[in-house]
Formats: C-alpha cells, structure tokens, sequence
C-alpha cells in the first residue's frame, strides 16, 4: 500500500483543523493545546504540533492530510511535515488584520516546497469579512509570478474543501 | 383529391396561447387543421415546457397513440417526436402540421424537426441518422477516442443531474473545424443571449451605483448597485429558457429605485453571470472566440462559488498554465470539445481571458505522470461527497 500527503496551512484560527475534519474518512487526530499567548484571544486551544486525517482511497492507498501548527513558533515542524508531500492547501482568514501580510510569509515560508509541487488558496471568512475581495489575493499572488487556484472556502463544508483539493491535483496535472 | 384537415388540440396551455395559436391556424394553416377539444382531437400540440404540459399529455394519452407535436425551448429528452423550438417560427409550425397530417395518413412526413421523421404509425416518430451540427448524442459518446470511464467519473460527484449538464454543456458531437456546416454549430451569438443585458447592467449598477433592473416579463434579474450582486431565481425555469433561446431585441436595463431584497436570491455577480453563460453556451462558442486561437485564463475561477462542470477543474487548471485553443485545450485533455467550450463561454462572459501567453513562473509546469494516483484521490473525495 502506498501512502500520500497533502499538507494543510495558514495562520491560527484560519480553518485548517476543521478543513480535515471535512475531508478525513476518520476522526482527525489533533494535539490541541489550551492557548496561553496571542493565540487566546482567536481560539481556545491551538494546534501545537499538528493535525491529522485520512482519506483511504480506492485503490487501496491512502492520502495523509496533515495540517502545520498555526504559530510560527512551530515552523520546524514545517520541513518535517512537507518531506514527501504532494502539495500545500493555503488557507488564509479574511478576519485578519493583515492577510496579505500572511499570504506573504506563507508563500516564503513553503517557497521551496512550493516549487517542487504546488500549492492552491483558499480564503476563509469572507461571509463575516468580504473585504480584501478574492480579486485582490489574486493580485497579490501574481505579484509573486504566481497563477494559482485562489477559492472562497467555507472550512466546514466539504464540498468546498473537496473542490479546494481537486483544484490542487489538476494543477499539478491537468491531464 | 384535397387533403382532410386534421383535428388537434392543444395540451399544457394557457387561454392566451392557445388564442394565439388559434389565431396563427386560421390565419395560415386554416385548410390544414383544425382547433377542438381534447376528445376530438387527432393530434396534439404539447407546450414541453409547461409544468402541466408533460403531466397533461400522459394523462390524456398515456399510451402515447396519438401523433404530438412537441413545443420546447430545448430539445426534448424523450425522442421520436415531431419538435419545433421556441420561439415557434410559423414556417416550422405549418410544416410540423403539415407532417401530422401526413403521419395519419400513413404517409411519409416530409419536413425535419430536429428530432424526427415520423413513422407509419402512432405518430411516434423513428429516430433520424445521425447529422453532425444537429443531433445529440449521449455524453461520453463522441468521434475522437478519449477515455469514455475517466468522463463519466468527471460527471459523477458533481453537483448536477445528467439533465443539467445537458442544459449546461449540450449535446453536441465534437465537429470537424473545417467543415463549414459544422464549425457554424459551435457558435452562438452573445449579443442576442441575456448574457449582454447582464453585463451592460453590471456596468451601469456600478457607474450609478444604483439598482438595476432587466425584466424578463415573468421574472425580473436585479442587478444590485455597485455591480457586485445579483437578485435572480436561478431556480426559476423561464431564465433557463430565455438563455436557450436566442432573444429577438436587446433587453433593457433600467435604473430602478432600492427594490424589496430576498436575500435567498442574492448571488455573487460571477456566479449568476456564468451559470447564465453556460445556460446559452450549451456547448457553444460565443462567436467573439475563435477555436482555433491560443487564449490562457489570467486567474482560475472560484470554483467553490461557480456551477463546476465536467472537466471544468482539469480544463482551467490546463488553460492557466499555458495560452492554448479551444480546441487544443479538448485534444490535450481528450475530453469532447463541448465541455470546452462551456467553460470557455462562461469565463469569456467573466472576462477572465487574455491573448498573452504567461511569462508567470510555473512551478510545477511539467505534468507528472501521476493520473492514476489522482483520479482514485477524485474518486474517493467524489464517492464520499
């Protein structure tokens, strides 16, 4: 049986816990953390070192959904998490003060990764928050020579995530 | 000898129709039939489209003796009818009368329907040999070789019946580009589909910010100051059938004053513009693209937000790496060239093309030979949805 991952991430609170919990064909497993910093104040617990789902796929293999802590403080997580993965899920909170800021440090943090496999958006909280508007984290993304899925997501909808994932595996292979 | 008019009654209509209808048969067709009552009658003109229409006709002959002319905006699913499209031109009316007559007479029909010649008996028309611009085929069913199961698995797990795809993508059989015929079926013209209204009123709700309103008689679309939003019932059958039919005048689009909003009509201004796009592309083209020039998709649509078609991911995820044809794009993904086109009317209606090929870094351009793997992830995310 071969095994697969696809690595979730984005900052705290962005919906990357819940993302899994909507694609994993078991209960995700999460080491969640009572918050105890900055983090308080967005979520009660956090993810200190990561999330974890599966979704068994028909031809006896296994796809690995792995979710990064959400504080930057765990970044060495990161190498240990991407080694082998398929490609990266983004999702990023409209809520935030700064999510350009985020889409920044994410697209830098993963930029190897990134080139050597794929990566889609999706944007969470945009029925609370509509503004910035999709267009201009489009914009953004092409300011990084960037052309990628960039979707309005609903974390806790599985169609959304689903279409989020499928939107990865085409661009990474449309054929 | 004269030819004995036919007696038909009209099935799924309102008074005001069946006047009309009335009026056109006295007008112009007056020595080949004649308007009675349902038990009279020798022959049927079903409005398809109508709710009651269909149940009507099945109460009234559910054996389905009697020879019918079907009236649709689109093409009936049920084959081997006489059918004349909306908007019903009288040329084809007379005709399709004309071959009723001839149908109970045991004679030969001598006119086409789109769907049918009929046969000797029951008016229940045989099915007509194939002819490349017109006849449908079933999905999956097309000339170039692409993989038949790797189409259905792109039509299951989506969010749409095997109809709806129909009305979304057609049924048009991949064409030969350079026979003249068949390239002309592939377009459709965008300035007479409501798709034109919609934009013209975009603009104008964000220039004035303020409601905009296109009436289509029986519903109205909203377009919501600041062009971002649409009031529409997408549910509602009659924009359906508005977007399958070539409009005979440009809609208006006027100001109006902050109308009562039902917000469970509210869309995104994308999300109502393409499904209407894909309503009247129906596989089509519009004939401001050409299927044979390169264009690339400067951003991906928002997928989670838009009527996701067959292959639509697969098509957009080829289309933004790199500037290709329609046509390329079909014979790179070995899909049929209509499912293309869909997505490719419906992004054009977005504005989302552009000519220049991307100097963008790809960074995973080449593609791997990793289908197997993906199309058992698809499955598994498709079974489980």
């Amino acid at each position: 049986m071969s095994t697969y991952k696809v690595i979730f991430t984005g900052p705290v609170g962005a919906g990357k816990t819940t993302a899994i919990a909507s694609l994993s064909d078991k209960p995700p497993i999460s080491t969640n953390e009572a918050a105890s910093d900055m983090t308080a104040n967005r979520k009660s617990e956090t993810t200190v070192a990561m999330d974890y789902g599966i979704l068994y796929l028909d031809s006896g293999d296994a796809l690995h959904l792995y979710g990064t802590p959400g504080q930057e403080r765990f970044d060495f997580m990161w190498d240990i998490l991407t080694k082998g993965g398929l490609g990266l899920m983004l999702l990023l909170d409209n809520r935030r003060k700064n999510p350009f800021g985020d889409l920044q440090f994410y697209l830098d943090a993963f930029s190897d990764f990134i080139k050597e496999t794929g990566i889609v958006i999706g944007i969470t909280g945009m029925d609370i928050k509509p503004q910035p508007c999709r267009e201009e984290y489009c914009a953004e993304v092409e300011k990084h020579g960037l052309n990628i899925p960039v979707l309005e997501v609903d974390a806790r909808n599985k169609s959304d995530v689903s279409t989020m994932l499928e939107a990865l595996l085409f661009s990474l292979n449309p054929t | 000898m004269a030819t004995k008019h036919i007696n038909i009654a009209f099935i799924g209509m309102g008074k005001k129709s069946i006047a009309t209808f009335d009026f056109f048969i006295r007008k112009h067709a007056e020595k080949l039939c004649r308007q009675v009552n349902i038990k009279q009658a020798e022959a049927f003109i079903v409005d398809y489209d109508s709710s009651n229409g269909q149940q009507q006709w099945q109460q009234t002959d559910p054996e389905k003796k009697i020879p019918v002319i079907l009236i649709s905006s689109q093409q009936p699913e049920e084959s081997g009818w006489l059918w004349v499209p909306k908007p019903v031109k009288g040329s084809d009316l007379k005709h399709a009368i004309q071959d009723l007559v001839r149908i109970r007479d045991n004679k030969q029909p001598t006119h086409h329907h789109a769907l049918a010649r009929s046969q000797k008996t029951g008016g229940r028309a045989e099915k007509p040999s194939p002819q490349p611009q017109d006849v449908a085929t079933d999905i999956g069913k097309i000339k170039t070789g692409y993989n038949r199961s790797f189409d259905e698995e792109a039509c299951a797990g989506l969010n749409l019946s095997r109809d709806e795809i129909v009305e979304c993508c057609g049924k048009l059989d991949d064409v030969d580009i350079h026979d003249h015929d068949q390239r002309q079926s592939i377009f459709h013209n965008d300035k007479k589909t409501l798709v034109a209204p919609i934009q013209a009123g975009l603009r104008l709700a964000k220039r004035e910010n303020k409601d905009v309103e296109i009436d289509l008689l029986k519903t109205r679309i909203i377009l919501l100051a600041g062009g971002e939003r649409i009031q529409a019932d997408l549910n509602n059958r009659v924009i359906r059938h508005i977007c399958a039919i070539p409009l005979p005048r440009r809609l208006d689009t006027t100001l109006i004053e902050p109308p009562t909003i039902e917000q469970c009509h509210v869309h995104k201004a994308e999300t109502v513009l393409w499904q209407v796009a894909l309503w009247t592309a129906r596989g089509r083209l519009p004939n401001t693209l050409e299927p044979e020039k390169a264009v690339r998709l400067m951003r991906w649509p928002n997928f989670t937000r838009l009527q996701i078609t067959p292959h639509a991911l697969r098509i957009a995820a080829a289309w933004t790496q790199k500037a290709m044809s329609p046509l390329q794009i079909a014979e790179a993904l070995e899909i049929p060239q209509r499912y293309v086109f869909s997505v490719a009317s419906a992004a054009d209606a977005l504005g989302l093309f552009t000519d220049k090929n991307s100097n963008q870094h790809n960074s995973y351009g080449s593609w791997k030979n990793s289908r197997n793997l993906f199309s058992s992830i698809l499955r598994s995310l498709r079974n489980a949805a």
